[in-house]
């Protein structure tokens, strides 16, 4: 292609402008522009009361329906932090969406989305507002039935008896979820452990790489185990998902699901963040879309 | 031709320099769509030759073909790019396939121009073919 022609070096002119306006527009689509869906009524904690006064100490919540402790852990350069929570009903494990509003790019940190809902415990969510795909129901709710692409299509359900379960997203509909009474999905992964078994994490999850995490397990329904993994800093490296989900293991749980993790990892109780989050460039908690949270 | 594999050659380098670049701040996250680039324009520049050299230098609308098909390979090199950039993010954005799009809609203009210049190839002269 001759650059001194005219007609060629308009045509290079056109084709580069247009590929610098789609970029922007499809990176703006992607990260920045927000796009409200539903607005979503919070839940209205009064509808479920407690029968008893918590006991509330720094790392424990203890009432009649919902029992919390949490044990921070440091061993070989890693900080984390389990979480064993016992529930009565599975009404008590609940979600949020930032700005109580399903959508695209809309964040809130952790804590504030944690306060605003009046949760004894919150982590973050699956940032499911990151995509456009992924099956969301959420407290009940289907928000969207768009299935991910195989293989990174196994998505956490949580049932009305409070078990977790394991579905490929393109083998089910959200509708068909919602008739089976799931009141949650999650769609991020991947699948930790399956049956008391580790699950070869050969995705495109940083798998290898130590990160902070968050994921979310169960050891029978209505017994729970949340890991929330400190990383990138000096005080700790963070963990590959087969060390996360040899944590799962050793504590019993027989279904481990991996969440959002990086920057977005944050585990809040009792009024204040726990961990130290941090993207290994600015400290502090990232804005998310979703949290999932413990509450009355 | 010369001076197309080495302009071939350094946009592959440029790629992976790119591929590598990006990856210092994906934490460990890859994108194999992402990796791919400098293969793809190795591949599309390959291609590019070897389709030249079967038709005449002087074709008429041989500068179109090579447009079209270089902005073909460049789309699709950007569309690798851009999936790249949100598999390691996350994120998806319904528009990508956009720059897919646009990527065919110029193949197909290429492989048009394409047989247009081999169906036109000069035929054998036509008083020694009498003869």
């Amino acid at each position: 292609m001759n650059a001194s022609n005219p007609k060629t070096f308009l045509f290079k002119i056109i084709v580069v402008f247009s590929m610098i306006l789609l970029n922007t527009f499809i990176l703006m689509d992607a990260f920045v522009l927000t796009q409200s869906y539903q607005t979503v009524d919070p839940i209205d904690g009064s509808t479920t009361t407690s029968t008893s006064d918590p006991v509330i100490t720094s790392d424990s919540y203890q009432d009649a329906n919902i029992a919390i402790k949490i044990e921070t852990v440091n061993e070989n350069g890693i900080v984390y932090y389990v979480v064993d929570i016992q529930l009565t009903s599975a009404e008590y494990l609940k979600t949020a969406f930032a700005d109580n509003t399903f959508g695209k790019n809309i964040t809130e940190t952790t804590s504030s989305m944690a306060t605003s809902n009046k949760a004894i415990l919150a982590i973050n969510g699956d940032y499911y507002g990151f995509r456009d795909n992924g099956i969301i129901i959420r407290n009940g709710v289907l928000y969207r039935d768009v299935a991910r692409s195989a293989p990174d299509d196994q998505a956490l359900l949580i049932g009305l008896d409070g078990g977790f379960s394991l579905v490929t997203e393109n083998s089910v509909s959200g509708t068909s979820l919602i008739a089976q009474g799931v009141l949650q999905s999650f769609s991020f992964g991947p699948v930790l452990v399956n049956d008391g078994v580790i699950q070869s994490c050969t995705t495109n999850f940083v798998s290898s790489k130590a990160n902070p995490r968050t994921a979310i397990g169960m050891i029978a329904p209505l017994h729970y185990l949340i890991v929330v993994v400190d990383g990138r800093s000096s005080s700790s490296t963070g963990m590959s998902l087969e060390q996360l989900a040899q944590v799962f293991i050793d504590r019993g749980a027989t279904i481990a699901y991996n969440m959002d993790g990086g920057g977005s990892s944050t585990l809040w109780f009792n009024g204040k963040v726990i961990n130290n989050p941090t993207d290994g460039h600015t400290n502090g908690e990232r804005r998310v879309s979703d949290i999932i949270y413990i509450g009355a | 031709m010369k001076k197309m594999i080495l302009k071939t050659m350094l946009i592959s380098l440029g790629l992976e320099g790119l591929t590598r670049f990006y990856g210092l701040f994906a934490h460990g996250v890859t994108s194999i769509a992402m990796e791919s680039m400098p293969l793809v324009a190795i591949g599309g520049g390959v291609i590019l030759l070897i389709l030249l050299k079967m038709i005449p230098a002087d074709a008429p609308y041989m500068g179109w073909f090579k447009r079209s098909f270089i902005t073909a390979l460049a789309f699709l090199i950007n569309d690798l790019f851009i999936e790249g950039v949100l598999t390691i993010a996350g994120g998806t954005s319904s528009y990508a396939v956009i720059l897919l799009s646009i990527s065919a809609m110029f193949w197909l203009i290429s492989a048009g121009i394409y047989s247009f210049i081999l169906i036109r190839k000069p035929m054998p002269d036509k008083k020694n073919a009498e003869v």
